[in-house]
């Protein structure tokens, strides 16, 4: 069998880039026919998918990919460790300086400083009390009022897909942050505190959710990680199935010897799974210790 | 009735910092970055650790996506250099001539080429026959559903290229599966006379 048509040509027919003349030629041609079917065979073939990663692979590269993105970014650059963190301190700034907030807080701040005018005065100098207000007004105004402060985040929100957009609105909100400590002497501020320890709570709680395993290809594999910041102290423990496998004895012992703390993670040490405990120690280093017995590994 | 989230919407909250939606993302492509992965690469174990290196740069990489290229383009390309830096980093470069016959070997025995098809043999066997250079193209139009001008971007080459190798590369597969199947159906199949067309 020989077709009269190239390979090239039959194959641009497969894919359906080949002009209809050419398409017709093809089809009056037995062998070029018989050699398009081959053709196109190949490409199903090709085109089927192999078999599947295991469910449990499929959960640890996907938990791998997670836990690299929680890894702190090098200076410089940009990550999504760093955008969540932006996100929880815009949502914390925006939810203490909510409208509501700033109108109670600007009130009471009003009431403060105009009282003392009208005692003191006793409403016969108009002219001062005037010049009051308007130096309140202003400040007010200056201290990143509650529509500033939303023009900030919005300013965050519009520029999702750019982090350098994320930064300057970042860097906006600082400034916002820095022009409100005005309003900290304000007698609403153990109330604000309050909002912001409650929004810490969230944070970790957020944070605790997340926790998940991380699992790497050997020993060496995982420390590689923790060297790129893709593990960090305290981020993986409070997962409850890496919990049911670890000795509560050796996870005292060392959180005693460790600072600042501990993770955990699975690793295929030479073809075998095992849960270790990763020692995060104030000289930088790290060392790795079975779940289990608490031996050292690797 | 709830309706599934848009990838660049979930990309644009993996971008501000959404885990969730990232899970949501990577869960949702895993399957067919893995393909990929594992028809370029070739055994199993090897796809699992290049897949999970794509998800990983995927995610290092994310706030660099802004949208110009489908987030499927831009996740292939990612998953191809991963796969070919497996091949790579494990030493097990392909044939670097596609006309060395002697790095052809024998696959199996089939009676012909119908049989070997609907017996779905492997053609992950066949495929690793092939130089990347042809085997990538053609897992990426085959199996990715890439047009030839997002191939040409994934990898860098012209379209014109792409075709080329596409081209050989299918003819190639079935010359090899023909030759299992001892049907004779076999041919010169533009190997000889195959010249990139840039």
């Amino acid at each position: 069998m020989t077709s009269p048509f190239s390979d090239e040509q039959l194959s641009a027919v497969v894919d359906g880039l080949a002009d209809p003349e050419l398409v017709q030629r093809v089809q009056a041609s037995p062998d070029a026919s018989a050699r398009l079917e081959q053709l196109r065979a190949v490409s199903e073939l090709v085109g089927t998918s192999p078999a599947p990663a295991t469910a449990e692979r499929r959960a640890s590269s996907i938990a791998a990919a997670l836990a690299a993105a929680e890894a702190v970014a090098p200076e410089g650059v940009s990550s999504l460790a760093v955008a969540r963190e932006k996100a929880v301190e815009r949502k914390r700034f925006t939810d203490r300086f909510s409208p509501q907030v700033m109108a109670a807080a600007a009130a009471i701040l009003l009431v403060a400083l105009i009282t003392p005018f009208l005692i003191s005065n006793s409403g016969s100098d108009t002219t001062a009390s005037d010049t009051a207000t308007g130096e309140i007004s202003t400040s007010l105004s200056d201290a990143g009022g509650a529509d500033g402060s939303d023009d900030a985040t919005d300013s965050a929100d519009d520029s999702d897909r750019s982090f350098d957009g994320d930064d300057s609105a970042a860097d906006s909100i600082d400034s916002g942050s820095d022009a409100s400590a005005a309003m900290e002497a304000a007698p609403t501020d153990e109330a604000m505190e309050e909002d912001a320890v409650e929004n810490d709570s969230t944070a970790d709680t957020s944070a605790d959710d997340e926790a998940r395993i991380f699992f790497s290809n050997s020993p060496l594999g995982l420390l590689a990680a923790i060297e790129q910041g893709g593990i960090l102290p305290n981020l993986f423990v409070s997962d409850p199935e890496i919990q049911s496998t670890v000795n509560p004895e050796c996870l005292v012992d060392l959180t005693d010897a460790a600072e600042p703390g501990l993770a955990l993670a699975e690793i295929d040490n030479d073809g075998v799974r095992q849960v270790v405990v990763i020692t995060f120690e104030e000289d930088g280093t790290n060392t790795l210790f079975d779940a289990g017995d608490c031996s050292p590994v690797g | 009735m709830q309706t599934l989230a848009e990838d660049d919407d979930l990309i644009r909250a993996a971008q501000d910092g959404d885990m969730a939606s990232l899970e949501i993302l990577l869960d949702r492509h895993h399957d067919r970055l893995r393909a990929v992965c594992a028809r370029v690469v070739g055994r199993g174990a090897d796809a699992d650790d290049a897949c999970q290196q794509a998800l990983i740069s995927i995610v290092k990489n994310l706030d660099k996506f802004d949208g110009r290229a489908r987030f499927t383009t831009w996740s292939y390309r990612i998953a191809t250099n991963a796969a070919i830096d497996e091949l790579r980093r494990r030493g097990r470069r392909m044939a670097d001539s596609i006309d060395d016959e002697d790095n052809y070997t024998q696959l199996a025995s089939i009676g012909n080429f119908d049989d070997a098809v609907s017996a779905q043999i492997d053609v992950q066997a066949a495929l690793e026959q092939l130089p990347e250079e042809f085997r990538v193209p053609v897992v990426l139009r085959d199996l990715g559903g890439l047009d030839y001008d997002e191939i040409a971007e994934t990898l860098n080459i012209p379209p014109g290229t792409v075709r080329s190798r596409i081209a050989r590369g299918r003819s190639k597969l079935a010359d090899l599966i023909g030759s299992l199947s001892g049907d004779g159906n076999q041919r010169d199949s533009g190997f000889v006379q195959g010249t990139d067309h840039d």
